[in-house]
C-alpha cells in the first residue's frame, strides 16, 4: 500500500514538474498509435468483406444448347461428386431468361424471337477451391466435360481484393513496428527527463539501501501509465473516426472489446519498455 | 560469508587488509592500508584533503572496488558481494555526508523514515523508531521542518538520525563537520561518541585532527594514501 502511494506520489510529482513533457508524450503516443489502429480497422473490415465475397463465390457452368434432360441429370451427378463443391443449383434456359429480365428489364430481350441464353449449373464452392491452383484445375476439368459450353469463375475480383487486404496488412505490420520503436523512444525520453529531475532523490535512496526495483518501479509505472493513457485516447479517436466513416461513407465494423484491450495493453507495454530502457541507460543502480 | 547480517556475534566488525586503490594506474589514492575495527569501537580517520579518507569510505560502502586487498564488514566479504546484494549491505551501513544529502521536499521526519521504508519496516515500527532516533540526536522538535528550514547542525543531526535508524553494523561519516562551525562540530563529535558509548561502531573521517584528538578515541591517520599512524 505504501509502495503504491509512493508510486502515485512520484507520478503526480512528475506531472507537476514536467506537465508539458507528460502531455506531449500522451498526445504523441495517441497519434503514433492511431496509424496502426487505422490499418487494423481497415484490415478487419476488408477481411470481413473478403469473407462475404468468398461465401457468395460461385462457378457458373454453361451447358451446350442441345443438352437433353438425361444429360443434365448425368452432369448433375458428376458435378456433385467433385471435391470442393458444396452445393449446386440448376438454371434452365427459362430461368436464365427470367434472371436477365430481373436484372436488366423486359426491353433488353423483347425483340428476340428465340431464347439465346444457355442453361447452367451454379456451383457453390468451399475455400479450398478458392486457391488459384485448385480453381484453375476445377475450371479446366469442367471445361473438358462433353456437355459443357463454357465455365465462368469470376474469381479475379476476389484475388484482387485479397491482394489489397494482404498489402494493407503487411503495410500495417511495418507501420506497427515503426510505431513500437517510436513509442518506446518517446516514453524513454520522458522517463529520462523524470529521472534527471529526481537524480538527487535516487542517489539518496541508493545510499540508504533502496533496492533496484524499489527505485525503478515508479519510473517504469510512469512510462506504462503514459502509454496506457495515450493508447486509450487513441482507441477513443479511432472509435470517433470509425463512427464518422460509417455515417458518411461506408458501414465500418469497429474493433471488438478484446481487440481494444489488446490495443490499450500494447500502449501500456510500449510505455513500460521505454521506461525500462531509460532506467537501464540513465540509472546506474 | 554467512548470509545473516543480523547475526552480530563477531568481534571484528571491519577488516581492511592490504587495500590499495589506484585510478588509471597513475594515481594512487590508497596504498596498502590495513587495520581492524572491533565491534563497538570508534575511530577518527584523519588526514589532509586528498589523503584518501573519502576513497577508503567509498570502498567500505562498496561504491568502488579496491585495486588490491580485501575488505570485510561483519558477515560481508565485499569482494565477493554480488551487485544485487549491495542494497542489503547499505541497509546495514549508516552513512553521513558532509553535505547532509537530505531530500528537500520531505520533512525531517520523512527523511529519517526513508531508510526504514526501503528496509521494508512496518509503519508502526517506523513511527516508533523515527521518534526514538530523532530524540536520541536531539532534533525531535524539528521533525516537521523541511531541510531548508534547518540550520547546518540540525540538518546534520537529521542525517545522522537517518544513518542510525536501521541500527547499522557500522556508522560511517565523511567530513560530517565540513559545513559546520566549531561549536556545532564539537557537538556533533560528542554525539558520535555518545552513540559509540551506546554500542555503535563508528568511523568518522575528518581533517580536523586537533579536535578529533580531544575525544580520546582511536586515530587512523592517512597521508598520501598510506596509513601513517594508528593510535590503537
Amino acid at each position: 500500500m505504501r509502495y503504491l502511494l509512493k508510486t502515485i506520489a512520484e507520478i503526480r510529482r512528475a506531472a507537476h514538474h514536467q506537465p508539458l513533457s507528460i502531455f506531449g508524450t500522451i498526445i504523441t503516443i495517441l497519434l503514433a498509435m492511431l496509424l496502426p489502429g487505422i490499418f487494423w480497422l481497415a484490415a478487419n473490415n476488408m477481411t470481413a468483406v473478403e469473407k462475404r465475397l468468398k461465401a457468395n463465390m460461385t462457378v457458373d457452368v454453361f451447358l451446350v444448347d442441345d443438352i437433353s434432360q438425361a444429360g443434365i441429370e448425368k452432369l448433375r451427378g458428376e458435378l456433385l461428386t467433385l471435391e470442393g463443391v458444396s452445393d449446386i443449383t440448376f438454371y434452365s434456359k427459362r430461368d436464365a431468361l427470367f434472371r436477365i429480365r430481373e436484372s436488366f428489364g423486359q426491353s433488353i430481350i423483347q425483340d428476340l424471337d428465340d431464347n439465346p441464353l444457355p442453361a447452367s449449373f451454379s456451383l457453390t464452392v468451399d475455400d479450398t477451391i478458392l486457391e488459384p491452383e485448385a480453381a484453375d484445375s476445377l475450371v479446366a476439368h469442367l471445361s473438358a466435360l462433353d456437355q459443357v459450353e463454357e465455365v465462368v469463375f469470376a474469381r479475379e475480383i476476389l484475388y484482387r481484393f485479397s491482394s489489397i487486404t494482404g498489402s494493407i496488412k503487411r503495410f500495417g505490420i511495418v507501420i506497427t513496428v515503426l510505431v513500437i520503436f517510436s513509442g518506446i523512444f518517446i516514453s524513454a525520453n520522458t522517463v529520462r527527463v523524470a529521472i534527471t529531475d529526481r537524480r538527487e532523490v535516487v542517489e539518496i535512496m541508493q545510499v540508504v539501501g533502496a533496492s533496484r526495483p524499489y527505485i525503478l518501479t515508479p519510473f517504469v509505472l510512469l512510462g506504462g501509465l503514459l502509454g496506457l493513457i495515450g493508447a486509450a485516447l487513441s482507441s477513443l479517436a479511432l472509435w470517433l473516426i470509425a463512427g464518422y466513416v460509417s455515417r458518411n461513407l461506408a458501414e465500418l465494423q469497429f474493433l471488438s472489446l478484446h481487440e481494444i484491450i489488446v490495443f490499450i495493453l500494447t500502449g501500456l507495454l510500449l510505455g513500460m519498455l521505454g521506461a525500462i530502457l531509460a532506467t537501464r541507460r540513465y540509472l546506474k543502480v | 560469508m554467512t548470509d545473516c547480517a543480523h547475526d552480530r556475534n563477531f568481534k571484528t566488525m571491519l577488516e581492511v587488509k592490504g587495500v590499495t586503490k589506484e585510478y588509471g594506474g597513475r594515481i594512487t589514492a590508497l596504498s596498502n592500508v590495513s587495520f581492524e575495527l572491533e565491534k563497538g569501537e570508534m575511530a577518527f580517520l584523519t588526514g589532509a584533503s586528498g589523503a584518501g579518507k573519502s576513497t577508503l569510505l567509498r570502498l567500505i560502502f562498496r561504491e568502488e572496488f579496491p585495486t588490491s586487498g580485501e575488505i570485510s564488514l561483519g558477515p560481508y566479504n565485499l569482494a565477493e558481494l554480488p551487485g544485487n546484494r549491495i542494497p542489503d549491505l547499505r541497509r546495514h551501513l549508516g552513512y553521513v555526508f558532509q553535505d547532509f544529502r537530505l531530500i528537500s521536499e520531505r520533512t525531517a521526519y520523512e527523511n529519517v523514515a526513508l531508510s526504514l521504508e526501503v528496509a521494508g519496516k512496518s509503519t508502526r515500527h517506523i513511527r516508533k523508531r523515527v521518534d526514538e532516533v530523532m530524540q536520541q540526536v536531539g532534533v525531535w522538535q524539528r521533525r516537521k521542518s523541511y531541510p531548508r528550514q534547518l540550520s547546518g547542525g540540525e540538518a546534520q543531526r537529521v542525517a545522522l538520525a537517518r544513518a542510525i535508524a536501521n541500527e547499522p553494523l557500522l556508522l560511517l561519516a565523511d567530513e560530517p563537520t565540513g559545513n559546520l562551525d566549531m561549536k556545532n562540530s564539537r557537538d556533533l563529535f560528542e554525539l558520535f561518541c555518545k552513540l559509540n558509548l551506546q554500542g555503535a561502531t563508528v568511523i568518522v573521517a575528518t581533517h580536523q585532527v586537533a579536535m578529533a584528538s580531544e575525544f580520546g578515541k582511536r586515530i587512523l591517520h592517512l597521508e598520501d594514501g598510506a596509513l601513517k599512524q594508528d593510535s590503537k
